[in-house]
This record gives structure tokens, C-alpha cells and sequence, in this order.
């Protein structure tokens, strides 16, 4: 039997269908063509509603290293929803990790007539680069995460502002939190995240930090998870042979503690403590589930949003002073006993912050952060990190630290996080 | 019927006239194809905004194709000659964080010649390994490509290296000729010069006839190890030169920075109709392949194509592109 693509092509040969028939290779040259114009045309599938002729000048665009992981999803999201609060027309750039794609993008958005832009590099080096190219570019840049030691937005004016969590501090009340519940005493898996990565030595150094008055306490450390589920999977799943009994995971982030669940899961291994950091919706959940037992939730769409009307005031005439401009976000420890709590009240499809609200440019009295954003001291901040990159900039020996951590405290006073304010770790 | 298909027939003398155009267009598809699509490519995003054909838009893409294109061509001459480097990337992200250590320390000329010459030798072990040991060039770039992220990370202990000398930035950044980056300058020469050498030298039919038929070119007295070795080589110090024009897009070293693009530059190579069977194609396809690859990110991102969107387009292209380039006379059964 003729299989349906002999038909095809036969038709296709056929005079009575076309005067000039086609040879098979003519035949799947077209066709081939046929799929290159598919595949133009699924490009006019713009999902964002981007058209011809639409002004660009406002637009701003969302910098995420894949949109198919929790955290980049939900940081994406949470800029877009924002940008959309305060009519500014807005575009995801998925750079793969690949810091020559993102390089290009910041070409592109430049050629596009953008601008801003607001991400969260995956690197300190695609950091740097990125920070660079948009300074050269003469694009305002927000980003969050992940910076070079030592360089802060001192050193580049387009660079208008740096949101992280405070690794260090978050990771010492997870990991005290931690072995309070295992009763101070047992050993401890530690999966750490990917070697090189400045969150993961803070994450580290938090841990030890709270170690030194937990002497009962022995840490087993494994190979790095490198930030994924199935390399945290796979490290703790090969370790477990040399622990013997323990008591609990102190994982370096969400997904890796959702690689632990699984391994434990998979081998029937329960009433362990487990630790995740990053406030991902999965792991809110398990910790609801009874699967795991903390996690530090500093909500990546929150941080997109504050970047993202961050651009925006700074477009409009704001300016930002420069401890304003390299901020701690507050991060909420979600434990068993609030999960369900914080589902039900942040972890909503339109997430419930007042996005304009937060923005200086639309309330210059009276403009709310919705969290705790605190100023971060580069000298506290990168203690310890040598300064042979980059050295700390001079403008910092005038900035006002102390000044505006107080106007900023008092400036939250709404918003769903407003509850947990003493709560939050920043 | 039949009187109806005889109104719609041709004359005779027509079809043949049509079939030998036919025949010519396809006799030069490989360079057809790309070329049209990259002409498509503009005026479709043209069409869709105005910012694309623009000065800053034009520099954009030189810029990205820079690097694409000669990381590219250093695995172009493993392909031609049969084999595949799939350490091309690692050994330009080792040649990156390199340039960035040294660039200080020895002086810009002193050091892009040893970082070239690393790379060159990087690549000459992968042609040993694959010669004298008789291990498949998979494999052997596979590990290597593991071995050289090892040795970049180690250097960089995992974070940016940054440098003073403005050296690279004059010398990639900058535009000698007014609007085009000086990066892309290099990767256009580098292309010619290579096309010179795949089509105008003996080294470079022997290249052809290693990746045509080894065996057969070895007993028409072509040295097919020394062609190999060389070859390998060759790929070495290009992928090195790569890894500085990338660092020096970049402003700084950046560990594991070359090496998501190794699947984007082997897509190149085959969107610009090169066989990745060897002995069919040549360096200025791959420039094509690689000027379709970024127009087709660059256009996409410029017209805000939803990222998921995106992955499915640039699917469909490389599979319409190879599909449509394929010189199915080469094969006698395609798995």
C-alpha cells in the first residue's frame, strides 16, 4: 500500500493537477520552502500584541534566562503584570543562559528604540557583561540576583537599580529554623548550588553562620545541585550511601529541594526535614503537603515588579539615590504552620500588590514599596570577597545607608506582605 | 479529458526550457536556499517593524554574527573533513578567560598569540586522539569540551575576569570601517580567507576528499592523517579567535560564555548547507547559515515573538533549511 506521502508526492506529479509536474526533488524543495513559511508565519504570532506600527518608545522589555523553570516564569509574569498596571507596553527576552544572545538583545532593544530593560542574569559574568552593554548602549538597566563583587550601580549611572535577597542572612534563619526543628542535634545533608555562583557561597556561609551554635549538629556536604532538580537529585541520591542515618536536607534552593523530595520519595525515606530557599509555588506547596519544611519566599514577581516600576519612574523623571538603587528585599520563612496562609493570599494568578502604587513617579508622598526593602551595604554586603575585579566605588563613602532604610520602612505600609513585615528577612 | 489536458499542456519546448532552469537552480540551491531566506527574513521583519532595517539593527546582527560565524568555522573544517567538533565552544570559552587573565599581564599582541596558539594545540591533541587512537571525533571533542570547561572554570574559579586593556575593544568593538563592528570585520575575512583555502589550494581539495571518501582519497596518495591533524588544528586556533571576540564583546572573561552557542553554530553550519556526512559545503555557507540564524533570533526579539513561540520557529526553520540544502543523491538511505 502507497504510503501517504507517495501519494502526495504522486499527486504532485500528477499533469492533471499541474501543467508543469514537479520532480520529487522540485516536489520536497517546495515543501521544504512550505515550512520555512510556516515558520514566518507563526512568527506574526505575537502573543504580546506587539503590531506595525506601534510606538516603542515607552516599551520596556523582561530579561529571563528560560521561561520554562518556576522562578523565571513567575518573575516574568510578575514584570508583566506590573509594566501592564502602568500602561507600559512590555517584551520577554529568553536568553538561554547564553550571554551572546544576551548581548544581542540588549542591541536589539536598542534598535527596537527601547528604553529599559529588567532581568535577572544568570551569571556575575553574564551580569557584568549585560550591565556593560546597556550602559553602552545608553539603556536603563534593572536587575536582581546576581551581581560582580564589588561592582554596584556606582559604577554605571544607567544601571539604576539591584534587588537581591540577602543570601547570607536568609540562609542563617533557614538553617537555624532547620535544626531547631531537628532538635539541635543529627546530621544534616547539605546540597549546595553551583560552584562560582556568589548566592551559593552566600547561601553556604548563612549555613555555617548558624552552625557555630549548633554544635550537635554535623553537616554532610554533597556534589553541587547546580541550582537544578535532577543534578540535586542525583548528588543526594549518591551521597545517602555514605551518611548513614540524618535528620534533615538543607537544599540551596526550591528546585533542589524538590530534586531531595523525589529521591526520597522514590525511596520511601520519610519524616525528614527538608529546606529549600527561593519561595518557589511548587515547594509552598509541599510545605503545605507536609513535604517539606521551610522555605525563604522573597516572590520573584515582586522583585520584577519593583524593577520594572523602578524603569518606569526612573523614565519619568525620578531620581534615585544610590543606596536606593542596591537593595535587600525582604524574604518571608514559609513554614508549615503559614503555608496555606501565604498560598492563598500571594501565590494568586494576578499577584495582590498595588503595582502603582509603588511607583514615585505617579505618588511622590505617598508611594508604598508593598515589602521590605532595605539598603544594602556593599562593605557588609561583599565582606571577605576580595576586591581584585572590581574595587568598591568612592561615591559610596557619601551615601546616606541609614537615611533611607528609614524612609523606606516607613514607606511600606500596605499590601499583603504588609502582616508579615517583622517577619521578613532582609 | 483529454482535449482539456492538451489545452493545459505546454508546449514541449517549454517544459524543457523549464526544466533546465530547474536544473540550473538546483544545481546551486545550497547557496540559493540560505541566501533567499535571508532576504525573506528582512522583509518579513521589515514588514513587521520599521526598526529593523535601521543603522542600530544592522550593527546588532554584525555584532552577534560575529561570533557565531567563527566559532562556526572552526567547526566547519572538522565537518568538511567528516568528523564533528563539538569542543569548538569550550576551547573559545577557555580562550576568553585566557585573553581576559593574560591580556594585562603580557601585552595584547603577545597574548592573543598564545591564546591562538593554545587553541591550536587544544585542537591538534582532539586530531591526535581521533587519528592515531582511531577514536571517533565525537567522543573525543565530547570529553574534551568537558576537560576545557574544567580548565576555564578553574582559572576563573567560576566568576568574571575582568581586564583593563582596552585593546580587544578597539580591536572588536570598534568599527575601522564606519558601521561595521571591527568583529565582524574579522569574522568576514576569516570567511574568505578560509573560502580561499577550502576551494583555491591543494590542502584544500584534499580537505574534500578526506571528508568525500577517506579511503579513496588515501589511495590517490592524499596524506589523510597530516590533513586531519592539520584540519583539527586549524579549527583550534579559529575557535580561539572566536573566544576573543567574544570576551571582547563581553568586557570581560566569562566561564562556560561560549558554550551555549555550540548548538546555534552547528545549526549554522547546516542551515548554510554544509553535510555534516563531510565532504559537501564550505566556509561561506556558514556565514550564510550563521547571518540566517541571528536574523532569525534578532527579527524575532525585535517583533516581541513570544519566547515559546520562538523555539518553535527556529525548529521548523533549521529543519525547512536542511531539508530544502540535503543533497539526497549523497545518501542512499536517510535514518
Amino acid at each position: 500500500m502507497a504510503s501517504t506521502e507517495s501519494r502526495i508526492v504522486d499527486i504532485a506529479r500528477d499533469p492533471s493537477f499541474f501543467p508543469s509536474p514537479l520532480s520529487r526533488r522540485a516536489f520536497l524543495s517546495v515543501a521544504g520552502a512550505a515550512g520555512l513559511a510556516v515558520g514566518l508565519s507563526a512568527c506574526g504570532d505575537d502573543s504580546t500584541g506587539k503590531g506595525k506600527g506601534k510606538s516603542v518608545a515607552s516599551k520596556s522589555w523582561i530579561q529571563v534566562t528560560t521561561l520554562s523553570n518556576d522562578f523565571f516564569v513567575a518573575f516574568n509574569e510578575g514584570g508583566k503584570q506590573a509594566m501592564k498596571a502602568l500602561g507600559v507596553e512590555v517584551a520577554s527576552l529568553e536568553d538561554q543562559g547564553n550571554v551572546n544572545t544576551a548581548l544581542g538583545q540588549i542591541g536589539t532593544v536598542k534598535a527596537a528604540g527601547g528604553k529599559s530593560v529588567f532581568g535577572t542574569p544568570a551569571t556575575e559574568a553574564q551580569a557584568a557583561a549585560v550591565t556593560k552593554a546597556a550602559q553602552a548602549a545608553g539603556i536603563l538597566y534593572a536587575s536582581s540576583y546576581t551581581a560582580p563583587p564589588w561592582y554596584t550601580p556606582a559604577d554605571a549611572d544607567k544601571w539604576v537599580r539591584f534587588i537581591t535577597p540577602m543570601s547570607t542572612k536568609i540562609a542563617e534563619a533557614t538553617a537555624r529554623a532547620l535544626f531547631e526543628e531537628v532538635g539541635g542535634s543529627g546530621t544534616i545533608i547539605h546540597v549546595p548550588g553551583a560552584k562560582g555562583s556568589s548566592a551559593d557561597d552566600q547561601r553556604t556561609a548563612g549555613l555555617n553562620a548558624a552552625l557555630a551554635d549548633f554544635p550537635d549538629i554535623e553537616i554532610k556536604t554533597a556534589s553541587p545541585g547546580n541550582w537544578t532538580s535532577e543534578d540535586a537529585r542525583k548528588s543526594f541520591t549518591n551521597i545517602l550511601p555514605s551518611v548513614g542515618d540524618f535528620v534533615g536536607v538543607f537544599a540551596q534552593n526550591d528546585s533542589q529541594a524538590a530534586g531531595v523530595i523525589a529521591a526520597l520519595d522514590a525511596q520511601g525515606i520519610k519524616g525528614k526535614a527538608v529546606t529549600g530557599f527561593d519561595g518557589n509555588q511548587q515547594n509552598v506547596q509541599y510545605i503545605a503537603d507536609g513535604k517539606q519544611f521551610l522555605t525563604s519566599a522573597t516572590i520573584g514577581g515582586l522583585t520584577a515588579g519593583l524593577l520594572g516600576v523602578t524603569t518606569f519612574d526612573a523614565l519619568n523623571g525620578v531620581e534615585f539615590s544610590l543606596p536606593e538603587r542596591f537593595m535587600a528585599q525582604g524574604a518571608l520563612l514559609v513554614k508549615p504552620d503559614s503555608a496555606a496562609t501565604v498560598l492563598d493570599t500571594i501565590y494568586q494568578d494576578q499577584l495582590p500588590f498595588d503595582w502603582s502604587a509603588m511607583s514615585r513617579s505617579l505618588n511622590p508622598d505617598s508611594w508604598d514599596p508593598q515589602t521590605v526593602l532595605n539598603p544594602i551595604d556593599p562593605e557588609e554586603y561583599y565582606q571577605g570577597v576580595p576586591q581584585d575585579e572590581y574595587t568598591l566605588n568612592k561615591a559610596w563613602a557619601k551615601a546616606d545607608i541609614a537615611g533611607v532604610r528609614e524612609t523606606y520602612d516607613a514607606a511600606f505600609k500596605s499590601g499583603p506582605l504588609f502582616a508579615f513585615k517583622s517577619e521578613l528577612v532582609a | 479529458m483529454s482535449q482539456n489536458q492538451a489545452q493545459l499542456a505546454p508546449a514541449p519546448a517549454a517544459v524543457t526550457e523549464d526544466r533546465r532552469l530547474l536544473r540550473r537552480l538546483d544545481r546551486h540551491r545550497n547557496v540559493l536556499v540560505p541566501t533567499v531566506a535571508v532576504v525573506a527574513l528582512v522583509v518579513y521583519f521589515q514588514s513587521q517593524t520599521s526598526a529593523f532595517v535601521s543603522a542600530d539593527s544592522a550593527q546588532n546582527i554584525l555584532r552577534q554574527m560575529a561570533f557565531l560565524t567563527v566559532v562556526a568555522l572552526a567547526g566547519t573544517f572538522v565537518i568538511l573533513i567528516g568528523g564533528i567538533d563539538l569542543s569548538v565552544a569550550a576551547n573559545a570559552t577557555l580562550a576568553g578567560i585566557l585573553i581576559a587573565t593574560w591580556i594585562d599581564d603580557f601585552g595584547g599582541t603577545l597574548a592573543i598569540l598564545l591564546v591562538v596558539a593554545v587553541g591550536a594545540v587544544v585542537g591538534l591533541v582532539n586530531g591526535l586522539i581521533t587519528t592515531f587512537l582511531k577514536v571517533p571525533s565525537f567522543l573525543v571533542t565530547l570529553g574534551m569540551m568537558s576537560i576545557l570547561n574544567g580548565i576555564s572554570n578553574s582559572i576563573s574559579n567560576g566568576g568574571p575576569v575582568s581586564y583593563r586593556s582596552d585593546l580587544l575593544q578597539r580591536l572588536v568593538n570598534e568599527s575601522t570601517i564606519p558601521g561595521i563592528p571591527n568583529g565582524a570585520l574579522i569574522a568576514i575575512v576569516l570567511t574568505a580567507i578560509a573560502t580561499v583555502i577550502a576551494f583555491a589550494t591543494p590542502f584544500g581539495r584534499h580537505l574534500y576528499a578526506v571528508g568525500s571518501n577517506e579511503r579513496a582519497a588515501a589511495l590517490s596518495g592524499v596524506r589523510v592523517q597530516a590533513v586531519k591533524l592539520a584540519v583539527f588544528a586549524l579549527a583550534g586556533a579559529v575557535a580561539a579567535i572566536a573566544g576573543i571576540i567574544f570576551t571582547g564583546q563581553a568586557s570581560t572573561g566569562v566561564p562556560m560564555g561560549a558554550d551555549p552557542s555550540l548548538l546555534n553554530s552547528i545549526a549554522a553550519i547546516v542551515v548554510g548547507g554544509t553535510a555534516l556526512s563531510g565532504g559537501v559545503g564550505g566556509p561561506h555557507r556558514t556565514l550564510l547559515g550563521a547571518l540566517v540564524i541571528v536574523l532569525l533570533s534578532s527579527g524575532m526579539d525585535i517583533t516581541s515573538v513570544d519566547p515559546y513561540t520562538q523555539l518553535i520557529v527556529k525548529g521548523a526553520v533549521v529543519i525547512a533549511a536542511v531539508a530544502l540544502t540535503i543533497d539526497r543523491r549523497r545518501y542512499g538511505i536517510i535514518k
